[in-house]
């Protein structure tokens, strides 16, 4: 992995790699988004795509497996999936028991895919697009909160600056291992 | 929707015949259409055009011996039959006259009966006769009736009397006929529901195509009678077994086949879905289209024809999306506050009909290209069948159409081959230009999504728009609408949407021949954050290629070498990059001065950095820098390498003799001597990050070297002025006396610079901030300004005049001289080098304040066009020059009785207000203190009444009794002086203003001449004038000698008319002997005075206090006690002798 450029206002002199690596939350006061998109290249594997999705709702991750053909519209839809996550955010209709949500559940439907989304505290949005039509809401949050923690992982990495897009080659691999492990199996 | 037919669109309406009495015809059928629920009326004018109502022969299939196959799902015409032509209820209408006459009319209204009988047997419609009577009094008899109703044959109540000879019975009629007529039409449609419905439990049908006929019919007649439930209910019946049927028949030829039950499928869909809608039931209804969406998806059918299948689809879409528009009144926003969940499966775009009428279109886009597919292999099919039949029709059946053929007279209908249709349906698909439709659809989408606030899904349906108008090659709308596109993914960052939409715009720009835009296209794709993942490759990007970094290689080779290509053409082509530009990606102009600011003449560096994110390497030719100042404006012609993602630093050194602001404004690179970017140069301290690069993980670089310099360089420079050689003088003594005029000397002497257009700008400022040297209220009024400048005095003009003839225009032309109450500018005359000229600055204080005097000259310093300043300022402080107070007194010895002063007493809560006595003399003593620094003259002090001394109306007289003895009295600081005034009030009144006190002073200096008199004013408060019931007074002599016996009177005068009675009493006392009661009362008449006379003896020398007198008046409940030095008196031992001088003037011991 490159040394990418840490802004030297942020990198603590005094300590070494050691105690740095010991405050691991050190980057958790700033946030990002992820999407991430997963193929359906077997019976097993229904996510196509997931992404992590920043602030400015720029994309931070954006893998793609799926066939080409789909590639693009999958951006599109997530893209797209941004406008339902803004409203629901911003609709005060919510009750009292949903404040601390993180799952902002299906966003919509297109007549292939089904697209959830998931809000951390720190107003990141991971977006998952799946081909299984009858997904069940508790897997969905089993797998967002695996990735949830995959993203947290990654973004505690000192080389990572805040707010830049998320090039880690082992976070890919572990998101690769949650998408694969994604089903009804989660649950059990 | 639109393209329904009428009846299909809109809820069945009941109908009923009338004939007979044309004239009455009208008015119940407006009645009747009027009504809820409405009733449609069929009106023949005469009983000979009843044979409309005639019945074909028509058998139920079902009841023949060996049932035929149908040949249709639904015949065309039978919802339009009975709406229009088979009714109800028949209303036969007869005048009275014409039943109870002439027996030759009795006998035309029996055949018409019996023909009406006829016509409708066999039918369960019903007979009514309607019996118009046109007086009440033409009652018919009983037999009359009986016998028409025999003749009829119909029950008694379905005779009917209409009278008419008032509106009151016309509406009573009419009110009547209608009840029965819903009556009979419910029961008419309740029976006809019923009729088919046991022919569907009796025999079970062979035939699919009968189950759905005949549930369709059940859910019509229950929808004429409004019966939902069961209409819904029949027609989801009819719609089972249709999708059933789909896999089963073999009636007709497969293509055709399935076009029919599609066909069906989407009216009975429909009217589903309108049922569920106008029920209220959306979510239903969006469950139930989502539903028939998924079993009809993969029912595509051959691939020949499978365009149908998605034009089809797409118009599912469309009507479903009409639908909801329709009644989008009642969208579920309230009934589920959140969507996604569990128990909450939709989310909120399946109740916007944008999202469906963005699917139409997207469907419609599928549908021509399977449609473009078809024409192409349409060349592979045998010829004889390419060319489509001429004379195609849609058939008796709903889905269904035939070819007529014409043999000579006769015409004949031909069921079509499927390879038939085939041709005819390319033929009538190919004459249409879906495009157009398509950019409807997206259009509807994208406004709908915008006022929804989905600007991103607006913007996905701008797209297909710009997409749709690219493939039919309308590159100018198509680039507006690509245009908008971009400029959402550009905020937002999402490279690889924004790659494909730049590669349409580029070659929207190359089609249109736009160079600039083509080449900032480029460069902008080549600049994009791109890179190769391993999909990217397989991706299809549309023209933009696929998003790889080897394609920006490509497309920035080809960008910086397109103009050379155009070499005919010799303008090189321009691009402005501005600080909003996405274009910055391609080059970003940093420029840095190292320091804030520089002196004249002097060198300052400054560091130009180049960036770009263009993929490959190049050579900027030309380098030009441009400032605010062009003469500091360079080049570089050297050739400079700028690097992918590396700032190139050139730092530089520019000299500037101007003073001011140096800012550098813009640098041109010129490129490959073809292509010119003009970038606005950017201050580090200030610059943006690139949109599309920020969340690039790439290392932080900075513009400049120093890192410290990146976070505050800044692109412009304070160039300071030259120094001035020239000496500005403020002075000022002492304090400034609030009233006074006081003067501030300016004195400007020139040590070096000969001054050419002077100008002196005085500004006075609240030297404890706020800025504001007027009170806030009152800014409208002139004398509101606490510190006035009041002009500025002394200039020596007849000096200027003598010394500077040959400039004396030239100033006098020039001459500014602006005052105003803070602010003031005044020119200043050219001086040589050690002239002075001087001034005075008057300002005036009206309150206390402490001021600050700022005083700046700005001149031209001879030969160098630009201004210097110079600035001094001064605080000075107004202070009040007296300390002034006042205190009212009465005479000695004498007291008026005031009632207020016994009020106040009582209630001290109220006002306290002064009272003088009317007609007394009122003594007012008024102190000044000098409470400055410097010794003052006091000129005069009076009372000066409010309106002047001339007013008209004398309310009260003033008399100085004490003031200032000399024309100037000194007062040294901390001396206090005072006067006595006293005020006679003429006219009672219970507010009276008796004016101010004014203070006539001037300083005491020595060098001034004539010193200026100030006046110091002092408001004396409104007192309360009133007329004294009693006034008593003691009168006793100066002093008394031991012995000697002295008269004492006590006076005490009634001014009332009533009488009044005084309590009066002397205490004794160890100095004194004295005659007269202790303690007594006495009365006074009105107006009179009494005197109480007592004889003192004095035993003992020195100051004495006589007998403590005490006076009350029973009436008002006053007690008077004489002060203590009205109660004292000096006692000499022995009779004093007073020395007498020469001149005969007396000197008091």
């Amino acid at each position: 992995m490159l040394f990418k450029g840490i802004n030297n206002k942020l990198r603590p002199q005094s300590l070494d790699l050691h105690q740095f690596l010991s405050v691991p939350f050190y980057f958790l006061s700033t946030s990002l988004t992820f999407f991430a998109f997963f193929p359906n290249l077997s019976q097993q594997n229904m996510i196509v795509c997931v992404a992590v999705v920043g602030h400015q709702n720029n994309p931070l991750y954006l893998q793609s497996f799926t066939g080409s053909d789909d590639a693009l519209k999958l951006h599109h839809i997530v893209h797209c999936s941004l406008d339902v996550i803004d409203e629901r955010v911003n609709n005060p209709k919510r009750s009292a028991s949903t404040l601390n949500e993180t799952f902002l559940g299906l966003l919509y439907p297109t007549e292939n895919y089904k697209v959830y989304g998931y809000l951390t505290n720190t107003k990141v949005k991971f977006i998952m697009v799946t081909t299984d039509l009858d997904v069940k809401d508790a897997d969905v949050r089993s797998f967002f909160r695996k990735f949830h923690a995959a993203y947290v992982d990654a973004v505690c990495n000192p080389f990572h600056v805040p707010g830049k897009k998320i090039t880690s080659n082992s976070f890919s691999e572990r998101v690769g291992a949650i998408v694969r492990s994604f089903g009804p199996s989660m649950t059990l | 929707m639109e393209d329904y037919p009428e009846e299909l669109r809109t809820p069945p309406v009941s109908l009923v015949c009338l004939t007979g009495c044309p004239e009455l015809h009208h008015p119940i059928s407006a009645f009747l259409h009027s009504e809820q629920p409405p009733i449609n009326t069929l009106a023949l004018p005469d009983f000979s055009k009843a044979s409309v109502l005639a019945r074909k022969k028509n058998r139920d299939p079902l009841s023949q011996p060996t049932p035929a196959p149908p040949s249709g799902i639904l015949k065309r015409d039978w919802l339009l039959k009975h709406r229009t032509r088979v009714p109800a209820v028949v209303a036969a209408l007869f005048r009275a006259d014409q039943i109870s006459g002439d027996p030759a009319q009795w006998l035309q209204a029996c055949t018409d009966l019996e023909n009406l009988k006829s016509l409708i047997h066999g039918r369960s419609t019903r007979l009514v006769v309607v019996l118009v009577q046109t007086q009440a009094a033409e009652e018919l008899s009983e037999d009359v009736m009986a016998a028409l109703r025999k003749r009829a044959e119909i029950d008694s109540k379905h005779l009917v009397e209409f009278v008419q000879n008032d509106a009151s019975d016309l509406r009573q009629s009419l009110n009547k006929l209608a009840s029965l007529f819903a009556e009979l039409c419910l029961t008419y449609y309740k029976e006809e529901g019923r009729r088919i419905r046991s022919i569907i439990e009796k025999k079970s049908s062979p035939f699919p195509e009968l189950n759905i006929r005949y549930c369709f019919k059940i859910a019509i007649y229950a929808e004429f009678r409004r019966d939902w439930s069961e209409a819904l209910k029949f027609y989801e019946e009819a719609y089972r077994v249709l999708r059933e049927m789909a896999n089963t028949s073999t009636r007709l030829p497969p293509i055709q086949r399935l076009v029919e039950i599609k066909t069906i499928a989407e009216q009975i869909h429909f009217k589903i879905s309108t049922l569920l809608l106008h029920g209220g039931k959306i979510m239903e209804a969006v469950a139930r289209f989502l539903k028939h969406i998924k079993t009809y998806k993969r029912l595509v059918g051959l691939p020949e024809v499978d365009f149908l299948h998605w034009e089809w689809f797409s118009r599912q879409f469309l009507v479903f999306a009409e639908l909801l528009e329709t009644t989008a009144a009642s969208a579920p926003s309230s009934q589920s506050p959140q969507f996604g969940t569990s128990e909450s499966p939709f989310s909120e775009w399946e109740f916007q009909p944008a999202y469906y009428y963005q699917l139409a279109a997207n469907y419609l886009r599928e549908k021509r290209c399977c449609l473009e597919q078809s024409s192409v292999s349409k060349t592979d099919l045998p010829t004889k069948i390419t060319e489509a039949p001429d004379s195609v029709m849609p058939s008796t059946h709903i889905g269904q159409s035939a070819r007529l053929v014409e043999e000579g007279d006769i015409v004949t209908v031909l069921p079509l081959s499927d390879a038939e249709y085939v041709a005819y349906a390319l033929a009538e698909a190919e004459r249409f230009q879906d495009c157009y439709e398509i950019i409807a659809l997206y259009k509807r989408a994208q406004e709908s999504f915008s006022s929804h606030g989905s600007q991103r899904m607006a913007c996905l349906c701008t797209l297909g728009m710009a997409r749709e108008y690219y493939a039919s090659d309308d590159f100018t709308n198509s680039k507006q609408l690509f245009d908008t596109v971009a400029a959402m993914y550009r905020r937002e960052g999402w490279a690889p949407l924004l790659w494909e939409v730049l590669g349409y715009l580029r070659d929207c720009a190359k089609r249109l021949g736009l160079t600039n835009e083509y080449t900032a296209y480029s460069l902008e794709m080549a600049a994009l954050p791109v890179f190769s993942t391993g999909f990217e490759e397989t991706i299809d990007f549309g023209p933009a290629g696929p998003a790889t970094l080897s394609r920006r290689e490509e497309i920035q080779r080809e960008a910086l070498n397109f103009a050379v290509e155009t070499d005919g053409d010799p303008e090189p082509v321009g691009l402005d990059v501005d600080p909003v530009s996405p274009l910055r990606s391609v080059l970003l102009v940093a420029v840095a001065f190292h320091e804030q600011s520089v002196k004249p003449d002097s060198v300052a560096s400054l560091t130009v950095s180049l960036l770009s994110h263009l993929p490959l390497l190049f050579k900027v030719d030309l380098l030009e820098v441009e400032f605010n100042q062009p003469a500091c404006n360079f080049s570089m012609s050297i050739p400079l390498e700028v690097s992918p993602n590396k700032w190139l630093r050139l730092t530089h050194e520019v000299k500037s003799g101007q003073s001011g602001k140096l800012e550098c404004l813009t640098v041109k690179a010129k490129i490959n001597n073809n292509l010119i970017i003009c970038c606005r140069a950017e201050s580090p301290a200030l610059m943006e990050d690139l949109t599309s690069w920020k969340y690039e993980n790439q290392r932080e670089t900075y513009p400049t070297l120093d890192p410290a310099l990146s976070l505050s360089g800044q692109k412009s420079i304070q160039v300071d002025e030259p120094n001035p050689l020239v000496d500005l003088t403020l002075n000022s003594i002492g304090p400034a006396l609030v009233g006074e005029v006081f003067q501030i000397p300016v004195l400007v002497v020139s040590t070096g610079h000969v001054i050419h257009g002077g100008e002196l700008k005085i500004n006075l400022v609240d030297a404890r901030g706020g800025g504001m040297l007027m009170s806030p209220r009152e800014t409208d009024e002139s004398d509101a300004h606490h510190v006035e400048l009041l002009s500025i005095s002394g200039l020596p003009e007849e000096k200027e005049d003598d010394l500077n003839t040959d400039l004396s225009e030239e100033t006098k032309s020039d001459n500014i001289r602006k005052i105003q109450y803070s602010f003031g500018v005044v020119s200043v005359p050219v001086l040589k080098e050690g002239e002075s000229w001087c001034c005075n600055l008057e300002i005036r204080w009206h309150r206390p304040k402490l001021v600050m005097v700022y005083v700046s000259l700005g001149y031209n310093p001879g030969d160098v066009d630009q201004r210097v300043n110079v600035h001094r300022s001064l605080q000075i402080e107004g202070k009040v020059p007296f300390f002034t107070n006042h205190r009212f007194m009465m005479p000695f010895r004498r007291e008026p009785l005031l009632i207020s002063n016994i009020r106040s007493l009582i209630s001290p809560l109220e006002e306290k207000k002064v009272s003088l006595a009317l007609k007394e003399n009122n003594i007012v003593i008024v102190s000044a203190k000098n409470c400055t620094d410097v010794p003052l003259n006091l000129v005069s002090m009076k009372i000066v009444p409010e309106g002047g001394t001339n007013s008209n109306e004398k309310l009260f007289l003033v008399q100085e009794i004490s003031g200032i003895s000399n024309k100037c009295t000194r007062f040294v600081p901390g001396e206090e002086f005072r006067g006595v005034f006293s005020i006679t009030p003429l006219v009672a009144k219970s507010s009276l203003s008796l004016g101010v006190v004014c203070v006539e002073w001037t300083r005491d200096s020595k060098n001034q001449d004539q010193p200026e008199t100030v006046t110091t004013k002092h408001s004396l408060p409104q007192v309360c004038v009133e007329e004294p019931p009693l006034v008593a007074a003691i009168e006793c002599p100066p002093f008394a000698i031991v012995g000697d016996p002295f008269s004492l009177y006590i006076k005490v005068k009634n001014n009332t008319n009533l009488l009044q009675e005084i309590k009066y009493s002397l205490g004794d006392s160890q100095n004194f002997v004295f005659c007269g009661a202790h303690v007594h009362t006495a009365s006074i008449l009105p107006g009179k005075e009494l005197v109480l006379s007592y004889k003192f003896v004095p035993f003992s020398a020195g100051v004495q206090q006589l007998p403590r007198i005490t006076i009350t008046s029973v009436r008002y409940s006053a007690q008077l006690t004489p002060s203590i030095a009205a109660g004292t008196i000096f006692v000499y031992p022995a009779e004093p002798k007073f020395s007498l001088e020469k001149n005969g003037s007396e000197l008091v011991v």
